[in-house]
């Protein structure tokens, strides 16, 4: 019965958000909401400029909405697009640093991180400086400290884009591996159809700016996944659905603009 | 016998070595031909010089200097973090702040300092003073800089994680400022000799600066050079003391 009533409670949600910048910009946001379960992993897809990422920064607290109500938990992960390593710490202790922020003794929060080195493949690289990583591994230590930050609840933005083609695949498959492993709550921003595809749960499409209620997609695939299933006609019907959406919501939104 | 190694060594000891090597033979004929030793001593009787004056200069003079440059740096040090940190923290010091050092830069120091003599006489406090003077500048404004550099994304990263505005300082900031600081450091502990220098230069009883000074009174050439030459072992013995501890706060450049 308990689990029954912590499933219909989302983790995340917006409820008839609107936002703007200031007073006298236009709206970001008009009158979305959304919700994430427990579990699931749902990616918000949409153009690069949107404002997806204001929707992060309403959950993270960073900003408050000008209506409607937002419900996050108290702790979150949050993985940016750059990895935002510091360069004086090495890998443990980049992780080291949201506990130590909550108020965690260095030895007890290095205790806490080397428990999950081996899960996110950092093992080896522990006593490394940032420089001597390459981009994958920094997106790998940037995603242990948001684990440990949120307690598995993961706001995830764009945290790929910047990697090449190869390095992207893989660490999508690998995140796929920690989410089942960890079992994570992640949301996830990006405006690559096929990583939309390959790791969501859901897929909130947002084609127009300003930003309303976005287009659902459950998306027709299993689990585990891994990245030729995109290739599944089910999953190209739904990617040439969201390729004409797309295109609709541009055209409306220079049409708008005029 | 063409590694990397041997190119190293080349680029970081021999050219600049033989760079020395020369000036020192140009300078040595230069005062074998002037001829004029109280005016320009060749670099052979400078160290005959500083031979015969050794124990005055290392136990007497190199003391009462080095007391003024590092009460100086220090002094400087712990004023250019606390206005640094006040600039960074509240934006209105900037504003009040930023430009009059800037605008502070555009006095000639060394003309400032005879009043410092008048008001402090011959002691200790006119030199400091002196010195404080020439180095808070950069020392304070890289500090600054570095505090500032700090990426508005990654405050706000740990803000989503919690943190208060003095951890955020003490975790982030700080560490993010001190490339800066040290930079300006390397800087200031160079104009800081040289603001010791000066002051005893102007007035003092004591310092290598003063002896220098003495020794031209006496038409002793050689002798004006031997704590100059000194001056400089200083300047770099300290540079590199920073450099040194620099390496060791800030061990990702290795």
């Amino acid at each position: 019965m308990k689990q029954m009533y912590e499933k219909s409670q989302p983790v995340f949600s917006l409820s008839h958000v609107s936002y703007r910048y200031d007073a006298k910009a236009p709206l970001v946001l008009a009158d979305v909401s959304l919700h994430v379960q427990p579990g699931e992993i749902v990616v918000i897809l949409g153009p690069s400029g949107s404002g997806k990422s204001t929707i992060f920064r309403l959950l993270s607290q960073l900003d408050s909405p000008e209506q409607g109500s937002v419900t996050s938990p108290e702790k979150v992960g949050f993985m940016p697009q750059d990895d935002l390593l510091l360069p004086w710490r090495r890998v443990i202790e980049q992780a080291m640093l949201p506990l130590e922020i909550q108020g965690f003794k260095r030895k007890d929060a290095r205790r806490l991180v080397e428990d999950r080195l081996q899960t996110f493949g950092l093992e080896e690289t522990a006593d490394k400086y940032p420089k001597e990583l390459s981009g994958g591994m920094k997106q790998r230590v940037s995603l242990l400290r948001a684990a440990m930050a949120g307690q598995n609840t993961l706001l995830l933005d764009e945290p790929f884009s910047k990697l090449d083609a190869l390095t992207r695949v893989s660490m999508q498959e690998w995140l796929l591996q920690i989410w089942e492993e960890e079992s994570l709550t992640i949301l996830f921003i990006t405006h690559d159809l096929d990583e939309a595809l390959l790791l969501a749960d859901r897929v909130l499409l947002f084609t127009e700016m300003p930003l309303m209620t976005p287009i659902e997609t459950v998306v027709p695939l299993g689990r585990p996944r891994n990245a030729e299933d995109i290739t599944k006609p089910e999953a190209q019907a739904v990617k040439r659905d969201w390729l004409q959406r797309l295109k609709h919501g541009r055209e409306r939104t220079i049409a708008a603009s005029d | 016998m063409n590694g990397p190694e041997t190119n190293a060594f080349r680029q970081q000891l021999f050219i600049p070595g033989l760079v020395i090597a020369i000036l020192l033979l140009l300078w040595s004929s230069a005062a074998t031909w002037y001829d004029q030793s109280f005016i320009l001593p060749t670099p052979w009787e400078v160290t005959v010089r500083f031979g015969e004056l050794y124990e005055a200069l290392m136990f007497v003079h190199l003391p009462a200097t080095l007391i003024v440059v590092l009460l100086g740096l220090g002094i400087s040090i712990v004023f250019g973090w606390v206005t640094a940190l006040v600039m960074n923290s509240l934006p209105i010091f900037e504003r009040a702040l930023f430009p009059l050092f800037v605008l502070s830069q555009t006095i000639p120091i060394i003309t400032l300092a005879p009043i410092f003599v008048l008001l402090f006489g011959y002691s200790l406090t006119s030199k400091v003073i002196i010195t404080v003077l020439i180095t808070y500048f950069p020392l304070t404004v890289n500090t600054f800089d570095g505090l500032k550099s700090c990426r508005r994304e990654l405050l706000d990263l740990t803000k989503t994680m919690g943190a208060t505005p003095l951890q955020r300082l003490i975790k982030i900031q700080i560490p993010s400022a001190l490339p800066a600081f040290f930079s300006g450091l390397k800087v200031a502990v160079t104009l800081a000799v040289i603001g010791a220098a000066v002051a005893e230069w102007l007035g003092a009883d004591q310092g290598l600066g003063y002896f220098s000074r003495r020794m031209m009174a006496q038409f002793d050439g050689a002798g004006v050079f031997a704590p100059i030459v000194l001056l400089s072992l200083l300047g770099i013995t300290l540079f590199a003391i920073v450099k040194g501890t620099e390496n060791l706060f800030i061990k990702r450049e290795s």
